[in-house]
């Protein structure tokens, strides 16, 4: 409740400023200028693209630019005003007004800050543009701009999430460094209109749009593409009753824990990608075995063991999952080394590799297989802390156990196979007995000597 | 004969180019596109068409757009002489392989010469046939100008010129369906020129107002461009590549030859092309013929599969994928030939059946009695003698040699 006061009062307050800025510049400006300032800036608002990674990239700080050198701050602070029906139609009913009230007043702030900055410095270098002084005005301009922009964003945020204001604002260093593009397209444009005429402007509006274009497609074809990837997956689950759901679920809950490690964007994305398909190579090994109820033996335990491996010879030259095949490569590997199929240690396992394999591991546990029953989640998880070490990481699965709950996670029971494993004869998850097969001695020779139970307890996962 | 078609491009696009470079000697002095560009632009020009040089923007199938050209036109609507333009041109290449440490390439040196010479009178001619040099507002300082007449032409040129040599120069199906696919590069051009001539018009523009600044300002429109398009061209990279590695799936099943579908699309792609189809039919045929056996992941390992339960457990497996529709009925097509229309479905699914048997048979190329057995075996499987022809003119001209 008190959190909710001081986020209203800080909304309030930046609208007292920003209406006491408007007001100081309304008798400085002019209508026609201001008309086509409003106007550009619902145009960049408008056209503003919201990249994968919640970065929103927006034209409208050239335009405040463009205007503070054009007309100084007045014509800044009133033309961004223009963005305020913008930010109505973009926001939903419960926060409608306060979002709006606080997006149209940020922008007046800003610009005001950037135009005073800009004047005060010019006066003291003395500059005349497009001299470099007045060039180093503006990039200070800019700079001042943008700092003000993320210091009020950061800070409604960190009120209205509890967030600590610092993580919101350090996005402000990626924004600076974008702040020198946007600096050369607004000294273009000053040159533009002033020496040139209004209409020359299109010139540049022709790359602009081109360069929206070509990420809005982007991004369309990225969704596609997912779809294509999951639809991959989908297909090869056709035959298999006890894995179908298994890629997207491991994806999901393999994305959350990488989150709840801190990986970052990119590597999620891949992180999604590598989960999703790396069971791709059980196209490879005969259906009978991967549907068999009851234990493997050693051949078609072989047999099953070749499917990561598979998996990369499909993958392998889909240069965008490079980074990806590695997950696949290696998603029954071990840390001790003795998981397969190349039996490499710790030092080839990286974190992605590591979150993909337990997550694996939970969900095989946790869903009903043709070899054994559901796990329930608290048994799964105690079975991957016990083997936290030399088979998963231990910070991925404390990551894993966290997400689990946070989720409430709960495991699979297919009716499918439900129905199908009634009919078979399925020993029940045999854990205590997977518990004492696993002892002391190497896996190698323990499968040897007793393949199925080894097997079982060796490598949790999806066989 | 296929050989001496692309020479006769060559020759005649260089003929060509110089005769219109040669037209910017014609003009008079006070019709003169504004000021001769001065040693040290000269030099300003070159580093900047050097540093575009190493930022192409890419296309989805992997070739690469030269952004310099924005550079070059520019330096041309500014009234650089064909000498001047053509040294900038090949100069900024030769630059840039030395900076990548790569070995300039002759051919592309001639090409960026030739390109820059003919720039230069193609902005010459314009300026003759255009209206008169624009100048905006002098009151402020240095004013803006261009000479529209001379961006309009620079503009046709990078827009439709550039694509159609780049074609006419790289036909390797003879001369039928050139117009086709002059329209399609045209188009498939038609961003990144856009941004290229509108770049090289606004450097023009502004250049006698940022002198110095002009080079890097100029150039930041376009490299947002470039960005985004680039983005775009990787989408579809992924998009293609992951089609391809889907092709692969049946291979893991053991009944169908490593790389079968690989072969059998690279194949259909060339028939489909030789039989005049459209881009995007093109590009269906080749996805189509990528998952042309997707269907054996569906059926009983090992058994033996009759065409049309293939190809209507392929559609199946592709239905469930979703987004691929067209690909699906190509596939589905394949069925009963017979019975389907010879149309955007239908033919696609011809030529990849006949690629498919093709590939599956392999004839040896210098066995004439094998090669006479497999036209055969394809008339009777396929049924369609246009698709039979065009293939063994493909196998002709690729001299493939097959694997089985």
């Amino acid at each position: 409740m008190v959190g909710r006061l001081r986020l209203h009062a800080y909304i309030a307050a930046t609208a007292v400023l920003a209406s006491g800025f408007v007001v100081w510049s309304l008798p400085r400006v002019t209508l026609l200028p201001v008309v086509a300032v409003m106007a550009a800036v619902m145009i960049a608002e408008h056209f503003a693209t919201v990249m994968r990674d919640r970065m929103a990239v927006s034209l409208t700080n050239v335009v405040a630019l463009v205007a503070i050198v054009l007309g100084g701050p007045a014509l800044a602070v009133v033309g961004t005003l223009g963005a305020a029906p913008i930010c109505a139609r973009r926001s939903s009913p419960p926060f409608r007004v306060s979002n709006t009230v606080f997006n149209s007043s940020m922008l007046p702030l800003s610009a005001a800050a950037g135009g005073f900055a800009y004047e005060a410095l010019l006066a003291r270098l003395g500059g005349v543009f497009p001299d470099w002084r007045s060039l180093l005005a503006i990039t200070a301009a800019a700079a001042i701009y943008s700092v003000v922009n993320h210091a009020l964003v950061a800070a409604v945020v960190s009120l209205a999430t509890g967030d600590a204001f610092l993580d919101t604002f350090r996005t402000v260093g990626p924004s600076l460094a974008m702040q020198i593009p946007y600096v050369g397209i607004a000294v273009l444009t000053v040159v533009v209109i002033e020496r040139a005429s209004w209409w020359a402007v299109l010139l540049m509006a022709v790359p602009a749009l081109i360069a929206r274009y070509g990420l809005r497609a982007f991004q369309e074809l990225d969704q596609e593409y997912e779809r294509l990837v999951s639809g991959f997956v989908k297909a090869i689950e056709i035959k298999d009753l006890y894995t179908r759901g298994h890629s997207e679920r491991v994806s999901q809950l393999s994305v959350h824990v990488a989150e709840e490690l801190g990986v970052g964007y990119e590597e999620r994305r891949i992180t999604k990608y590598a989960a999703l398909l790396h069971d791709v190579g059980k196209i490879g090994v005969p259906l009978c075995i991967i549907n068999k109820p009851g234990p493997l033996d050693d051949d078609e335990f072989a047999k099953m063991q070749e499917h990561p491996s598979i998996g990369v010879d499909i993958l392998y030259d889909i240069d965008f999952l490079e980074p990806a095949i590695d997950i696949v490569r290696y998603h029954h590997e071990r840390l001790d080394g003795r998981g397969y199929p190349h039996g490499v240690g710790e030092e080839h396992l990286s974190r992605l590799v590591r979150i993909v394999t337990a997550v694996d591991a939970f969900d095989a546990m946790t869903s009903t297989r043709s070899y054994r029953r559901a796990l329930g989640v608290e048994e799964a998880i105690a079975e991957l802390e016990r083997c936290s070490g030399p088979q998963f990481d231990a910070e991925v699965v404390a990551a894993l156990t966290r997400c689990v709950h946070r989720l409430g996670w709960k495991p699979t029971v297919d009716f499918a196979s439900e129905a199908a494993l009634h009919g078979a004869a399925i020993p029940n998850a045999p854990v205590g007995e997977l518990r004492r097969s696993r002892g002391a001695l190497p896996m190698r020779r323990e499968r040897k000597a007793d393949a199925s139970s080894a097997r079982g307890a060796g490598n949790w996962g999806s066989r | 004969m296929i050989a001496a078609g692309r020479f006769v491009a060559v020759a005649s696009v260089l003929v060509l180019g110089s005769v219109l470079g040669a037209a910017w000697w014609i003009m008079e002095v006070d019709q003169a596109l504004l000021l001769q560009l001065e040693l040290r632009d000269i030099l300003l020009f070159t580093i900047a068409a050097a540093v575009m040089e190493l930022l192409p923007i890419r296309l989805a199938d992997g070739r690469a757009l030269p952004t310099s050209l924005a550079v070059v036109g520019a330096a041309a609507l500014l009234g650089g002489s064909p000498v001047v333009v053509a040294l900038i041109a090949a100069s900024a290449y030769v630059a840039s392989c030395l900076l990548a440490r790569r070995t300039p390439v002759v051919l592309e040196v001639v090409q960026r010469a030739v390109g820059g010479w003919t720039l230069s009178g193609v902005a010459a001619i314009g300026a003759l046939l255009g209206p008169a040099t624009w100048t905006g507002n002098p009151e402020v300082g240095a004013a803006a100008s261009l000479n529209l007449g001379a961006a309009v032409a620079v503009g046709l040129a990078v827009l439709v010129g550039v694509p159609a040599v780049e074609t006419l120069t790289g036909l390797d199906t003879g001369w039928r369906f050139a117009w086709r696919r002059i329209g399609e590069e045209i188009q498939r051009n038609s961003l990144v020129g856009a941004s290229i001539a509108a770049t090289a018009a606004l450097g023009a523009l502004v250049h006698p107002v940022l002198g110095l600044w002009t080079l890097p300002t100029m150039l930041l429109p376009l490299a947002a461009a470039r960005a985004g398009l680039d983005r775009l061209a990787l989408g579809q990279r992924a998009y293609d590549q992951t089609i391809r590695a889907m092709s692969r799936l049946p291979e893991q099943l053991g009944t169908v030859t490593p790389d079968h579908g690989v072969r059998v699309a690279e194949l259909a792609r060339e028939v489909a092309l030789e039989l005049g189809l459209d881009a995007s039919t093109v590009a269906e045929t080749v996805r189509a013929a990528h998952l042309h056996e997707l269907g054996r992941i569906k059926l009983e390992r090992e058994a033996p599969a009759p065409q049309h339960e293939l190809a209507t457990a392929g559609a199946d497996v592709l239905r469930e994928v979703g987004d691929l529709d067209r690909v699906a009925a190509i596939v589905a097509a394949q069925a009963d030939l017979r019975a389907s229309p010879r149309d955007a479905v239908g033919l696609p699914a011809r030529i990849i059946v006949a690629c498919c048997e093709l590939d599956s048979y392999a004839p040896d190329p210098a066995a004439p009695a094998q090669r006479h057995e497999a036209v055969v075996r394809l008339v009777r499987e396929v049924g369609d003698l246009d698709v039979v022809a065009a293939l063994t003119r493909v196998l002709d001209r690729t001299e493939r040699q097959l694997v089985g």
